[in-house]
């Protein structure tokens, strides 16, 4: 209570303190948070550190990842000494659940028997599958996640056992899979692979599965590998012309699955570290500055008898007391901040949606907050306990300027990492807007596209899924509000994977082809490049000439021409799919359109466009211009496809500005996280420089009297204090450089179009500093500014 | 030098005023060396920061140098400060994150001598004030005598033709306190007109000229 009342009795410092730290802990403890749930926990596999993910590369081709195929995994299986429960899994399938009102679109994966037996997982309600059920010809049987269970089953047991309609056929759930599994690919059904995938010997060599094994107790990760490496020459000699400089290697799994995030979030939550650093520095700060302007009362009171030990204890209570109600406020803050994360952060981060602020988490906001009270307390101590004399204490003079250095000192800390995190956030928020000003090569207005999946059992012959399409098309093409509509294999900006297409340009040299890289075949109807506004820059467009029994024609992207040709002007060149010596026909250029960025606004491919008729690959989406907004040709397209098929769903609705948007989520995310930290770490620097030069001031007021009575006008007093706050910020901008030339190597991975430390960058966050400083100086400067010198000399 | 007349300062204190000076009328010319005494409460720092020109809350004429500083601006009564007033204080004041060259340097600073003359301003006056081996030294190094022998040292440096001086021996021991003492009767024996407040006689003896004040008059 005696505490509450010297805090309330000047509660100008405490309260200072309070934000700081409140402000502090909040975004130390959302992102430990964050960190925590989604790179810490440990993922629900047992002993994750000897799970590893298998896949291939072919660096002569400069492809960096490519799936396992059958035969690989096949070869691996049987082989592997290391490995054992080699699986895989074929991973972004789509199946519709058909018997509920609406047919249901879900994410559906496909796994060997292995695949549980590796993971040791069991199923929150049911069982997962059984040997049997992997067999060809084994019962159809279906596991769902625990949010398909929650969303769509009204969270019943009852489900387990009974049949859901999968596109025209009955599958029996046999389980509900535990809510912590979001394993692969955060799928919502799973489906034993065996019985289902039987491809013909040609397509054994299809890249489309992703392999998992644990590795045997005993082997190491170096063993493991090594092996791979002999069973990939195995492989590579078992059929070289479809494995020639073909590698397989291993990657823990769960480093595989974080992928880019883990790095990502732990360089976010050193950043949130270095918020509660300055959050600290600046309590400190502020509870220095208060021991020091009670010091003469401090030393009458010692000097009354008072023990070190009872001083301490009120400091440390003071102390206790703002970090307990920062720690409360830092709390409800975390919670707002995660909230945000989730409800705003991008679907690429693994595990979002299961973060949330807990006990764990308010411990460790707790932690924190005595830590620093406790660091607090101890600077504080040593300003009002140390070892001098009475005498000495009562002796403003030299402890005074000691003060003031030291307060320089943690001001200057603080305005280094400011500096710092402006740095981060600076480049982040230049690679935010460079990706942002990309030219996607569609148009962002005016064009609707969707996903229409093919129930399987209905579309089983690629003539049907043509024929759905060229209808749909059609019907939209004469419905009102539609200026033109067309159907793809893929959209862009859909998947970072696609179709890899391997090609040999006509008048290629076997050695010249090798190093071509893989081209991104789009397979589309016409109408697909004018409903998206891909412009056509020679040439033609795809009409209704090229039918399948037509010449065999392509349109390629400009960067495919220059590629190859070094211009535009290819029209009449011939390509062909696979290597020299393929047998595949050779296909003419008839047009050339702009390049797309298909697989990320960041990845630049060589497009190659296929009539639909002409090729192996049937539509999937489609895509519409619309003559008003997107949004209300919707309606339109989901009544034509029911009146079609009512069994079709038509999902993930998207305008094409929404298909750019999504991708800017992350980077964007990125950029407002840092941005945000180095605003609060900004405003927490200028609130800590006000308070050390308030606190200079109010100790130099004698010295500004002096000052005065030897000459001085009111406007070096002013520049005295702003010089001040500029030596520290100009030292701390330098300091902060250095470090940030070091640090921010860090960010690397995160950055596009940017440089790590560019001198602008740089300069820029310095100049921002420096102004923070002057800022953080002025209402200081200005009250030294206006001392009357009568005041100041007082005592004299 | 310096003429005042019916100069009166007053402070409020509740519902009326209490007075610290009342009607002082005084005369320095140029080349005096008047010393101001009087007991505690007398008013002498009040006079003394006045004719200093650090307060500005008072009534009556004040001429200074020919000057009327009653009828003068703020800016214009800190230009005729710097030409003409060096301050000494009694706790010497000097500013502790500053050498002693430093420290000298303040106020020729403050009247934008130029870098090189004020190097060799400062050479000259660490040299006859026989202080260059302190040159490089911090305030806390120095004993009280060498603290104010730097005080009166800043008051000379910007050659001021009136040294305003209040107690300034009054924390220093009495040999330190004869040697500050006849560097006043120096400096004025060389024709600065020095105004010292002392509540030390022997001090006092120093000027030739002694002005008593009590409860703000000036005794006769």
């Amino acid at each position: 209570m005696r505490t509450i009342q010297r805090l309330l009795r000047q509660p100008a410092a405490p309260l200072l303190a309070i934000v700081t730290l409140a402000l502090g802990l909040g975004i130390s403890t959302a992102l430990f948070t964050v960190t925590r749930d989604v790179v810490l926990r440990p993922f629900p596999f047992r002993e994750q550190e000897r799970i590893v993910a298998i896949w291939s590369n072919i660096p002569e081709q400069s492809v960096p990842h490519l799936e396992l195929t059958l035969a690989d995994y096949d070869t691996i299986s049987a082989k592997s000494k290391t490995l054992e429960h080699v699986s895989v899994f074929s991973a972004a399938n789509f199946a519709v659940i058909a018997n509920m009102p609406q047919p249901v679109n879900v994410k559906a994966n496909f796994v060997t028997k292995s695949f549980y037996p590796l993971l040791d997982v069991r199923a929150l309600h049911g069982r997962v599958f059984s040997e049997a059920e992997h067999k060809p010809g084994g019962p159809p049987v279906a596991l769902i996640s625990h949010r398909l269970w929650t969303s769509l089953f009204g969270a019943k047991k009852e489900i387990v056992g009974k049949p859901i309609d999968l596109e025209g056929d009955k599958f029996t759930v046999v389980g509900v899979l535990p809510p912590e599994l979001n394993f692969p690919s955060d799928a919502d059904l799973i489906l034993p692979l065996e019985p289902s995938y039987n491809p013909p010997p040609e397509a054994r060599h299809n890249s489309v599965l992703e392999g998992v094994a644990r590795m045997k107790p005993g082997v190491t990760f170096e063993q493991a590998q090594a092996e791979l490496n002999v069973l990939a020459d195995q492989i590579e000699r078992a059929w070289p012309d479809q494995y020639k400089g073909t590698e397989k290697h291993a990657l823990l799994l769960v480093d595989e699955i974080l992928g880019t995030t883990r790095p990502a979030m732990t360089t976010l939550f050193v950043m949130a570290l270095l918020v509660l650093a300055i959050a600290t520095l600046n309590a400190a700060g502020i509870f220095i500055a208060r021991a020091v302007a009670r010091q003469r009362d401090t030393a009458i009171r010692l000097a009354l008898g008072a023990t070190r030990g009872a001083l301490l204890r009120e400091v440390l209570a003071e102390t206790m007391a703002v970090a307990m109600v920062a720690t409360v406020i830092g709390f409800v803050l975390a919670k707002l901040a995660v909230a945000l994360l989730v409800r705003v952060g991008p679907s690429s981060i693994p595990r979002l949606q299961q973060v949330s602020v807990s006990l764990g988490t308010y411990a460790f906001a707790a932690a924190m907050a005595i830590i620093v009270a406790i660091v607090c307390a101890l600077f504080a101590s040593i300003r009002t306990g140390g070892s001098e004399s009475l005498r000495d204490r009562l002796d403003r003079g030299n402890a005074a300027l000691r003060s003031r250095r030291l307060l320089s000192i943690v001001a200057g800390v603080q305005l280094g990492v400011a500096f710092v995190l402006l740095v981060g956030a600076a480049l982040m928020i230049r690679s935010f807007l460079t990706i942002a000003h990309i030219d996607a090569g569609f148009s962002r207005e005016h064009v609707l596209t969707a996903h229409l999946p093919l129930p399987g059992a209905a579309y089983g012959e690629a003539a049907k899924r043509r024929q759905f399409f060229t209808n749909v098309v059609e019907r939209m093409r004469s419905s009102p509000g539609i200026a033109t509509a067309g159907a793809t294999l893929i959209r862009p900006l859909e998947l970072e994977l696609g179709w890899d297409w391997t090609h040999t340009v006509e008048g290629q040299e076997a050695a010249a082809q090798k190093s071509n890289p893989l081209g991104n075949l789009v397979s589309v109807t016409p109408g697909y490049l004018e409903a998206m506004g891909i412009p056509l820059l020679r040439g033609r467009l795809f009409d209704s000439r090229d039918h399948d029994k037509a010449d065999k024609v392509t349109i390629v992207g400009r960067a495919f021409a220059l590629r190859y040709f070094g211009t535009v002007d290819v029209i009449g060149k011939r390509v062909k799919a696979g290597k020299l010596d393929s047998k595949q026909p050779w296909l003419k250029i008839v047009g050339v359109v702009g390049d797309v960025r298909y697989r990320g606004l960041t990845t630049e491919k060589l497009d190659v466009y296929h009539p639909y008729l002409q090729s192996g690959w049937t539509p999937q989406y489609v895509a519409l211009r619309t003559t008003g907004t997107p949004a209300a040709a919707e309606a339109t397209l989901r009544a034509v496809v029911r009146e079609l098929d009512p069994n079709v769903p038509v999902s993930s609705v998207r305008s094409s500005a929404e298909l750019i948007d999504a991708k800017l989520a992350q980077p964007r995310l990125s950029a407002w996280v840092l941005g945000t930290f180095a605003a609060v770490a900004l405003l927490l620097s200028i609130i800590g420089v006000y308070a050390v030069l308030s606190y200079a001031v109010r100790n130099r007021t004698t010295e500004m009297g002096v000052r005065l009575a030897l000459g001085a006008r009111s406007g070096d007093l002013l520049r005295l204090v702003v010089r001040h706050a500029l030596l520290v910020s100009i030292t701390a901008t330098t300091c902060g450089a250095l470090a940030a030339i070091f640090l921010t190597r860090f960010l690397g991975s995160f950055l596009y179009g940017v440089s790590r430390a560019e001198p602008i960058t740089l300069a820029l966050a310095g100049m921002i500093v420096i102004l923070a400083a002057i800022l953080g100086s002025a209402v200081p400067a200005w009250s030294a500014a206006r001392t009357d010198p009568m005041v100041a000399l007082r005592d004299e | 030098m310096i003429l005042t007349s019916k100069l009166t300062k007053s402070v409020p204190a509740g519902p009326s005023r209490v007075w610290l000076l009342r009607d002082i009328s005084l005369t320095v010319d140029e080349g005096d060396f008047v010393s101001i005494t009087g007991p505690s409460g007398a008013g002498k720092s009040t006079l003394l920061h006045i004719l200093g020109m650090h307060d500005a809350d008072w009534e009556g004429e004040y001429t200074l140098d020919g000057n009327a500083v009653h009828k003068l601006s703020t800016k214009q009564r800190a230009d005729l400060q710097r030409r003409t007033i060096g301050f000494v204080f009694q706790s010497y004041h000097l500013i502790d994150d500053l050498t002693v060259a430093e420290n000298l340097d303040v106020p020729l600073r403050y009247r934008d001598v130029p870098k090189s003359e004020r190097q060799s301003l400062v050479a000259d006056v660490l040299d006859r004030f026989r202080i260059v081996g302190k040159k490089d030294l911090y305030p806390s190094q120095l004993s009280g005598g060498q603290q104010q022998l730097v005080g009166v040292a800043r008051a000379v440096i910007a050659s001021p033709r009136v040294i305003l001086a209040d107690e300034p021996t009054g924390n220093l021991h009495s040999d330190q306190a004869r040697e500050i003492m006849s560097l006043f009767r120096e400096l004025n024996r060389g024709g600065t007109t020095i105004v010292q407040v002392t509540h030390s006689e022997e001090n006092a003896a120093y000027g030739n000229r002694v002005v008593k004040l009590r409860d703000g008059w000036m005794i006769p």
